[in-house]
């Protein structure tokens, strides 16, 4: 029972990753609360469906999908959010939220209010870790999870591209000083964000084999709570506050009768982490 | 006499690292001290300890012999402590004779129907605008903080400083950044405000601005209070000089 | 006038009042608060409960529910003084989800059915009509409006806007912080609990899906739209949001896409919002009546 709910813990986890990265990484180099990444991230998951459905071969769906979400986030930066970096929070807050409703009705008059299916034809037995089994879908939602942080983390530490991204998120101004093309990194780190939440959409659609217009909303907020509740920018906080809150969840659910929704717990513990540690688990003042 | 200001072992540490290191000193009445250093010997650090940023690790500050540990950045501002900062932090978004008339409402904060009144009135103008012309800038009342050169930025800030009708003053690096006319002015300014009795604590790297301004100089290098004295002695001091010379290119 | 207008207008001037208080506490101070429904609907909640439990008049139901918002603002604006800028959003946020789930999951709070059966306020023994309900909407906005003005010619006004401006700089100048802030989330808080008693007794049915985090977009959205930080943006911001959907039902398919794009593009291109100071409309209205008006302004 246990290691099946850290499994089934681990699973939402690392979906919540693969979202709320994204979305700190934009911070980082930003400092904008980027609400419209949800938007990218469901967008992921209907060109994922409808390259599915074209050739049903799913790396390729999953490729393209994070491709074009990821053509899309730049664009989002080049249009958008460029124009109000000098301008006061709020207007880049305000103006991705607009983004995020006004995708989500593109999508509903495009594709239909209704849940399309996402069926992907896996193998029907689990895999049995001792105690607990692990089905296919999960199996993907992991390897895929697995095989895309282990690639950040790489292109993040290892490459000369990373290490001027860090540098940029740090301070951007210094950055800029040091010749560091900032430019092109904010538009890389807006492609390889928005390509994780492409990733994350369809990871979603064909784990629940469900897409919908609106599956961006939970994820719209829940991802800030784990990008604040790990530090905003901190990556490792990140991937930490989404473990967290993916495993409490599973276990708020499988053991305790608390009357209170999944979806209020991660803000239930991420302004009870605040009041202790104001800038989140792995923040810097 | 007793000293206004009294630093006594101060030390601040963040994360392991001494920012400051057992400081004292201590500054009179009517005094114009300057703190000088190499970056990041903790002078700024030593501002904000005194204006209740963050409190000392270790030691005390006393100001009129009352221990200031404890008391918020408010409260040791309307005791009569102004400062101005190193990168100038005017209320951008409001006039010039607003960001006067915040400061000036530090008596009038603490009654609190007293803070339901109109700031407007006339004895709070008046008074924000005779600040104003003391630093030269009533010409411009109404224009917003923001479109100010940067020198008019800092007197700007002094008058906000002098607003909260202080006994001392905390100036970060006043020259900084300024043309030869405009660090002339400053100098002035800050020179009159002393001879009508203002204390000064003033933290410059421009070396022949301290050297006129200040009767007295205190030297922190890496935390540490390495010389204190007059400017000559300061100038002649063997490990002041090591401080400086040894690291010449990044000061 | 018809009962869909008057209907529409009572709807309207609620958010007018919204508008107007969360202004104070993201225009004025700086506090950005994406959580203001919660407050909306702590003032819904205690005047509905008030009304249906114990069966107290609308007249002792309202003031109550100010008062009961006041003092949970102040109370849930603590843990806000904790965190600054993009992380005060977000808590804000995060309060408004369990707000909504308390009231949700509560039983005390009547759970999914909410409280219903809301009496309508009557005046002179007879329940007032719809017309009637406008004019007290009106009358409160009025009232609102003169809260708004006393608090920007204020010390505390002044003080407020000090803490926007620059936080660090604002203590230094005295500005204690804390008490400054508390005032703001306690006045723009009540003044929310005013607008949740008006909207309780005019619906005469609640439930927290009313007072949700989209409902706190819509009210930022109107204060951002109109000109944040003035009296005039977040009045007209509501009047044009709340009158958009009427105008955009023939599009009835489009119109959620409309808002969103209004939204985005207003943003990108007129980012002080419609009305806001130094925007595009108010220039060119000064510039045609000639008149510069001296008024304080406490963001100008």
């Amino acid at each position: 029972m246990l290691g099946q709910q850290l499994i089934n813990g681990f699973t939402i986890g690392s979906i919540y990753a693969l979202i709320a990265l994204g979305l700190t990484m934009v911070y980082g180099v930003l400092k904008i609360l980027h609400i419209a990444h949800a938007g990218v991230y469901a967008m992921g998951a209907y060109i994922g469906l409808w390259v599915y459905r074209l050739v049903p071969n799913l790396f390729l769906a999953m490729l393209a999908a994070m491709f074009l979400s990821g053509v899309a986030g730049i664009l989002i930066e080049r249009f958008l959010y460029k124009s109000m970096l000098d301008k006061s929070r709020i207007v880049p807050l305000i103006a991705s939220i607009g983004l995020f409703i006004a995708m989500e009705e593109t999508f509903r008059i495009i594709a239909g209010p209704y849940v399309k299916a996402f069926s992907v034809h896996f193998r029907q037995k689990p895999w049995i870790l001792g105690s607990a089994r692990i089905s296919a879908p999960q199996m993907l939602v992991f390897g895929v999870t697995i095989v895309l942080l282990v690639l950040l983390w790489w292109v993040i530490t290892r490459t000369r591209m990373g290490k001027a991204l860090r540098a940029v998120s740090m301070d951007r101004e210094m950055a800029d000083a040091l010749g560091v093309a900032t430019e092109k990194i904010i538009l890389l780190s807006f492609f390889i964000s928005s390509a994780l939440a492409g990733a994350a959409g369809v990871l979603v659609g064909v784990f629940y084999n469900s897409v919908y217009p609106t599956m961006g909303d939970i994820p719209a907020y829940k991802a800030l709570a784990i990008i604040v509740l790990g530090g905003m920018g901190s990556i490792p906080g990140t991937i930490l506050g989404a473990f967290l809150i993916g495993i409490s969840e599973t276990f708020l659910i499988g053991y305790v009768n608390v009357p209170l929704p999944r979806d209020a717990l991660a803000f239930i513990v991420m302004i009870a982490v605040l009041m202790f540690r104001p800038y989140g688990l792995l923040g810097k003042e | 006499m007793n000293p206004l200001l009294e630093i006594d072992a101060v030390s601040k540490h963040f994360e392991g690292l001494k920012a400051l290191d057992r400081v004292s000193f201590s500054l009179g009445k009517g005094e114009i001290l300057g703190l000088i250093g190499p970056n990041g010997a903790g002078k700024t650090t030593l501002f904000n300890l005194i204006t209740g940023t963050f409190p000392p690790t270790e030691g005390t500050i006393r100001y009129n012999g009352k221990d200031l540990t404890g008391l918020g950045p408010s409260r040791i501002a309307a005791m009569g402590i102004g400062r101005t900062f190193q990168i100038v932090r005017p209320f951008k978004g409001l006039t010039v004779l607003e960001n006067v008339l915040v400061a000036l409402g530090a008596s009038r904060y603490p009654r609190f129907l007293a803070a339901a009144r109109r700031f407007r009135a006339d004895d709070s103008v008046s008074e924000a605008k005779a600040l104003l012309s003391r630093v030269g800038l009533l010409k411009i009342s109404d224009v917003k903080a923001e479109n100010l050169p940067l020198g008019m930025k800092k007197r700007l800030e002094i008058a906000r400083a002098l607003a909260l009708h202080p006994e001392l003053i905390l100036l970060d690096e006043p020259a900084g950044g300024l043309r030869a006319e405009e660090m002339e002015e400053l100098v002035s300014l800050v020179a009159s405000l002393n001879r009508e009795g203002m204390t000064v604590l003033v933290i410059e790297h421009n070396m022949p601005v301290v050297m006129e301004l200040c009767e007295r100089i205190v030297v922190l290098d890496h935390g540490i209070k390495i010389a204190e004295g007059s400017p000559e002695e300061i100038r002649a001091h063997p490990q002041v000089i090591e401080a400086y010379l040894g690291r010449e290119e990044d000061a | 006038m018809s009962a869909y207008i008057v209907t529409v207008s009572i709807t309207i001037g609620i958010y007018v009042i919204l508008a107007i208080s969360l202004n104070i506490i993201t225009g004025y101070a700086g506090q950005i608060s994406l959580g203001h429904a919660a407050f909306f609907g702590i003032g819904a909640y205690a005047s509905g409960m008030l009304a249906t439990r114990v069966g107290a008049p609308f007249f002792v139901c309202l003031p109550f529910a100010v008062v009961v918002t006041g003092i949970v603002g102040a109370i849930l604006g603590i843990p806000c003084l904790r965190v600054r800028e993009d992380f005060l959003a977000i808590t804000t946020m995060g309060i408004n989800f369990v707000v909504q789930a308390v009231f949700l999951y509560v039983p005390f709070f009547g759970g999914a059915l909410g409280i219903s059966n809301i009496p309508v306020p009557s005046i002179h023994g007879s329940d007032m009509t719809k017309p009637e309900y406008l004019i007290m909407v009106l009358l409160f906005i009025l009232l609102s409006i003169l809260v708004d003005g006393w608090l920007t010619r204020s010390w505390t006004g002044l003080a407020l806007s000090a803490i926007r401006e620059d936080e660090t700089a604002a203590e230094m100048s005295g500005v204690n912080l804390t008490r400054f802030k508390v005032i703001a989330f306690v006045l723009g808080s009540a003044m929310a609990g005013l607008a949740g008693s008006l909207y309780a007794h005019f619906m005469s049915f609640i439930s927290a899906t009313d007072f949700g985090f989209a409902e706190s977009i819509v009210i930022l959205s109107m204060v951002v739209f109109g000109g944040i930080g003035t009296l005039r943006g977040p009045i007209i911001g509501a009047i044009v949001l709340g009158v958009a959907p009427e105008l955009f039902r023939p599009i009835l398919n489009y119109r959620t896409l409309l808002y969103g794009v209004m939204l985005v593009v207003l943003m990108r291109f007129q980012p002080q919002g419609l009305l806001g100071i130094d925007s595009f409309v108010t220039r060119t209205l000064k510039r045609l009546w000639k008149k510069e008006t001296r008024g304080y302004e406490p963001a100008a």
